[in-house]
C-alpha cells in the first residue's frame, strides 16, 4: 500500500475489546507504507486500557517512520485524550 | 483560588490600563441603556405622561447604577465580579398589571416588596434550589416568552381591539417593527462579536430612523425630546409608595424565580472567571442576590422597576475577554452621569409602539426558546413529561380563556390569572408531588463479567431519567464509573465483588463502590504515560486520576477487609 490507511474504530475502546483492537491494528501495520488515520467518532468510550493500546500500536507505527494519526473524536473521548496528556504524544485532527 | 482562563485578557481582580478600563465601562452602559426598553414598555401599556416615563426611566437607571457599583465589592457588600443590574423582562408583565391596577405608587411599591423578598431569599437560596430543578425554571422562562407575547403582537401591529376582536391594523407599525426586528436578527444571527452583542441597540437604532420617517413616533414625545436639554437636573418622580396585598404573592413569586434565575448567571460567570471551575460560589452568589435586592428596594423608593443581573452583559464579558470587576465600578459611575442627559432619558422613554413590539417579540421568542432548552438540560421521565406539560397548559389557560379565574377568592385569582404565577405555581407543586414515591437510591448488581461502559451508561440513563438529573452529569458519572470498573480489575479486584449504589439528592449524585481489597492508589498529579506500558500498577493509577478528574468529589473508607470509594458529583 502507497498510501494512508483510512480504519474507523467503533464502539468502546476498554480492557475489553482492547485486545482485539489492538491485533487489527498491528495486522494492518503489515505493509503499510505511510501510515494509518483512525476515525475515532463512533468510539463511544475509551478507558485507560484503551489509551495504553493507543500507545503500544501508536509506538509500533512510529518505530517503522510511519504515521499515526486519529481523527473525529468525539468530547466525551477527546476529553479523555484531553486529561491524561495523550494529545501531547499523538497527532490528531479534526475531521 | 480561581484559576484565570487564556482567553480571559483582564480577570476580575485585574486593573485594565485607564483607555481600555474606560472604552470598556462605555460600552457597558450603552449595552445598560438599551434595556430602558422594559421600562418604557410598560409606561407605554398603561398610557404613562411623558414625566412619568421618565421618572420611572431615570428611576431604573439610578437603581442599574447603583446596583452595578455595588457588586464590583468582594462578599459581603457585593459578588466581587463584573456583573451588571439592567431592568428585568421576568417582572414586566407583573409590573404592568400593578401599573394599571394603582400607578406608579403600586409599581413603586411592588418593587420593594420585590426587592425585600430577594434580600431575605439571599439567606436561604441554597435551600431552595432542590424546589425549582431546571424543568420547573424552564418552563417559568418558557411561559415568561409566553406572557410577553401578547404586548409584542399588539404593538408590533398596531392593532386595534373592539369587543376582544382586532378591528384594524397599522400597516406603518409593522413595517417598521419588522425592519427592527429583521435587523436584531441579522446581528445576531449573521454578526460578530460587539455588532452581535449589540444587536438590540442596532434593532432599535433602525426602528427609531424608520418611525421618525412614517411617522410612528407621539408628536407629544417629539415635542418633549425637543425641549428636553443636553444637560441638566434629572426628572425624579417620588411617589408614597402603595402595596396590594393580592398582588404581593404573585411579586413574591416572580422574586424568588428571579433569585433563582439569578444562580443561573453566576453559574456563566464563575465559569467566565475559573478555568478549573467545578462548583456554584454559593457565597459569591447570596452576596449578588442580597445586593439586587438593595438596588431593587432603592430603585421601588425612587420610583422605579426591579433589575436584575443582565446575561447579555455576561456575553458582552465573554466576548471582550475583559471580567474586571474596576469596569462595573465605572460603568456604574458613567450610568449615572448619563442620568444627567434629559435629552437622552426623554429619547429613551419616547420609543415609539413598533419598536418596543419588536423588542418585545425578540424577548418573547428568545425567552421561549431559553426556556425549552432548560427543560431539556434534564433527562425527562414520565414524570417529568407531565410535570412540564400539565404546567404549561395550566399556564397557557389564562392565555385561551382570560378571565378563566375570576371567581376565586381576589388573592388567589391574581396569582392565577398570571401565566408566570400560575406557571410557577403548578410546576412546583407537581415537580414536589411527581417526586414522592421515586426512590433516591440505586444498585447496579454485581456482573459476572464485569460491568463496562455499556452496562452502565443505560443504568444511569434510566435512573438520571427517574430523578430528572442534568444529562451532562449522568454522562460524566457513566465515565467515571466505567473508569472504576476498569482501574479496580487493574488493581486486582474482580469485578463481581465489586458493588455499586448511587444515590440522589437533588444537590449531590454519590456513587459508593463496595469491595473487598485494599484502597485505590489515587494520584494528584497525572501519571507518566510512558509508565503506562513499563509498569504493572500505572493502569490503576491513570484510571483513578481520570476518575478523580472526573468527579468534584472523593475519599476512601475501610472497615475490615472492606473498602469502600466515594465518588461525588454536585449538581
Amino acid at each position: 500500500m502507497d498510501h494512508v490507511i483510512e480504519y474507523k474504530l467503533a464502539g468502546r475502546l476498554d480492557s475489553q475489546t482492547a485486545g482485539h483492537h489492538e491485533e487489527t491494528l498491528m495486522s494492518l501495520l503489515e505493509g503499510c507504507s505511510q501510515g494509518i488515520a483512525i476515525d475515532m467518532s463512533a468510539v463511544t468510550h475509551l478507558s485507560t486500557a484503551g489509551i495504553r493500546i493507543l500507545l503500544l500500536t501508536s509506538r509500533a507505527y512510529q518505530a517503522k517512520g510511519l504515521r499515526f494519526v486519529l481523527h473525529s473524536l468525539p468530547p466525551a473521548v477527546a476529553e479523555v485524550v484531553r486529561i491524561t496528556g495523550l494529545a501531547d504524544l499523538l497527532t490528531l485532527r479534526q475531521a | 483560588m480561581p484559576k484565570k482562563p487564556d482567553r480571559l485578557q483582564y480577570g476580575a481582580d485585574d486593573n485594565p490600563p485607564r483607555p481600555a478600563l474606560l472604552l470598556l465601562s462605555i460600552q457597558h452602559m450603552c449595552l445598560a441603556l438599551v434595556f430602558a426598553i422594559y421600562p418604557a414598555a410598560i409606561a407605554q401599556k398603561v398610557g404613562m405622561s411623558p414625566l412619568e416615563k421618565a421618572g420611572l426611566l431615570t428611576a431604573s437607571i439610578i437603581a442599574t447604577a447603583v446596583t452595578t457599583f455595588l457588586h464590583h465589592f468582594k462578599p459581603p457588600l457585593g459578588n466581587g465580579n463584573l456583573t451588571v443590574q439592567t431592568p428585568t423582562p421576568v417582572v414586566v408583565p407583573a409590573m404592568m398589571q400593578a401599573a394599571g391596577i394603582g400607578g406608579l405608587p403600586l409599581l413603586a411599591g411592588m418593587t420593594i416588596v420585590f426587592g425585600a423578598t430577594e434580600l431575605l431569599v439571599s439567606r436561604v437560596i441554597k435551600y431552595l434550589r432542590a424546589y425549582f430543578p431546571p424543568e420547573v425554571s424552564g418552563v417559568v422562562v418558557m411561559m415568561l416568552g409566553v406572557s410577553l407575547a401578547e404586548s409584542a403582537i399588539r404593538n408590533f401591529t398596531g392593532a386595534a381591539m373592539s369587543a376582544g376582536r382586532v378591528t384594524s391594523v397599522n400597516p406603518d407599525y409593522i413595517l417598521v417593527a419588522s425592519l427592527t426586528l429583521a435587523t436584531i436578527i441579522a446581528c445576531a444571527v449573521f454578526g460578530k462579536g460587539i455588532v452581535k452583542l449589540f444587536s438590540l441597540g442596532f434593532g432599535l437604532a433602525v426602528g427609531l430612523i424608520t418611525s421618525r420617517l412614517v411617522g410612528a413616533f407621539n408628536p407629544v414625545d417629539i415635542e418633549n425630546i425637543s425641549a428636553s436639554p443636553w444637560l441638566g437636573l434629572p426628572t425624579i418622580n417620588l411617589h408614597v409608595p402603595s402595596f396590594d396585598a393580592a398582588l404581593i404573592p404573585l411579586v413574591v413569586i416572580m422574586a424568588v424565580i428571579q433569585c433563582v434565575d439569578t444562580l443561573g448567571s453566576f453559574i456563566s460567570i464563575q465559569r467566565i472567571n475559573d478555568e478549573d471551575w467545578k462548583k456554584l460560589d454559593t457565597d459569591q452568589a447570596s452576596a449578588g442576590i442580597q445586593v439586587n435586592g438593595i438596588g431593587n428596594m432603592l430603585s421601588g423608593i425612587l420610583g422605579g422597576m426591579p433589575g436584575g443581573i443582565s446575561s447579555a452583559h455576561i456575553g458582552l464579558v465573554m466576548a471582550s475577554g475583559a471580567a474586571a470587576r474596576r469596569v462595573g465600578a465605572v460603568t456604574g459611575i458613567l450610568l449615572i452621569f448619563s442620568i444627567f442627559t434629559p435629552k437622552l432619558v426623554a429619547g429613551l422613554s419616547s420609543i415609539p409602539q413598533p419598536v418596543i413590539g419588536a423588542l418585545l417579540a425578540y424577548t418573547a421568542a428568545f425567552m421561549m426558546v431559553a426556556g425549552m432548552e432548560l427543560i431539556l438540560s434534564r433527562l425527562l421521565s414520565e414524570r417529568r413529561i407531565f410535570t412540564v406539560g400539565l404546567s404549561v397548559l395550566i399556564g397557557l389557560s389564562t392565555v385561551i380563556l382570560p378571565g378563566v379565574y375570576a371567581r376565586l377568592p381576589v388573592l388567589l385569582a391574581n396569582i392565577c390569572e398570571s401565566t408566570l404565577a400560575i406557571t410557577a405555581v403548578s410546576a412546583i407543586l407537581l415537580n414536589m408531588l411527581f417526586r414522592i414515591g421515586i426512590s433516591r437510591r440505586a444498585e447496579l448488581a454485581p456482573n459476572a463479567d464485569g460491568h463496562h461502559y455499556e452496562t452502565i451508561a443505560p443504568f444511569m440513563d434510566r435512573i438520571g431519567k427517574d430523578w430528572g438529573a442534568r444529562r451532562d452529569i449522568m454522562e460524566k458519572a457513566s465515565t467515571a464509573c466505567a473508569e472504576t470498573f476498569e482501574a479496580l480489575a487493574a488493581h486486582g479486584v474482580a469485578n463481581s465483588d465489586v458493588a455499586l449504589t448511587v444515590d440522589f439528592d437533588e444537590v449531590d449524585l454519590l456513587m459508593t463502590f463496595t469491595y473487598p481489597g485494599s484502597p485505590l492508589v489515587i494520584p494528584m498529579e497525572r501519571p507518566s504515560l510512558q509508565d503506562l506500558i513499563a509498569e504493572s500498577d500505572a493502569p490503576a493509577q491513570l484510571g483513578g486520576y481520570i476518575v478523580r478528574k472526573y468527579v468534584d468529589r472523593l475519599s476512601q473508607s475501610r472497615t475490615g477487609d472492606t473498602n469502600k470509594l466515594l465518588l461525588r458529583l454536585e449538581l
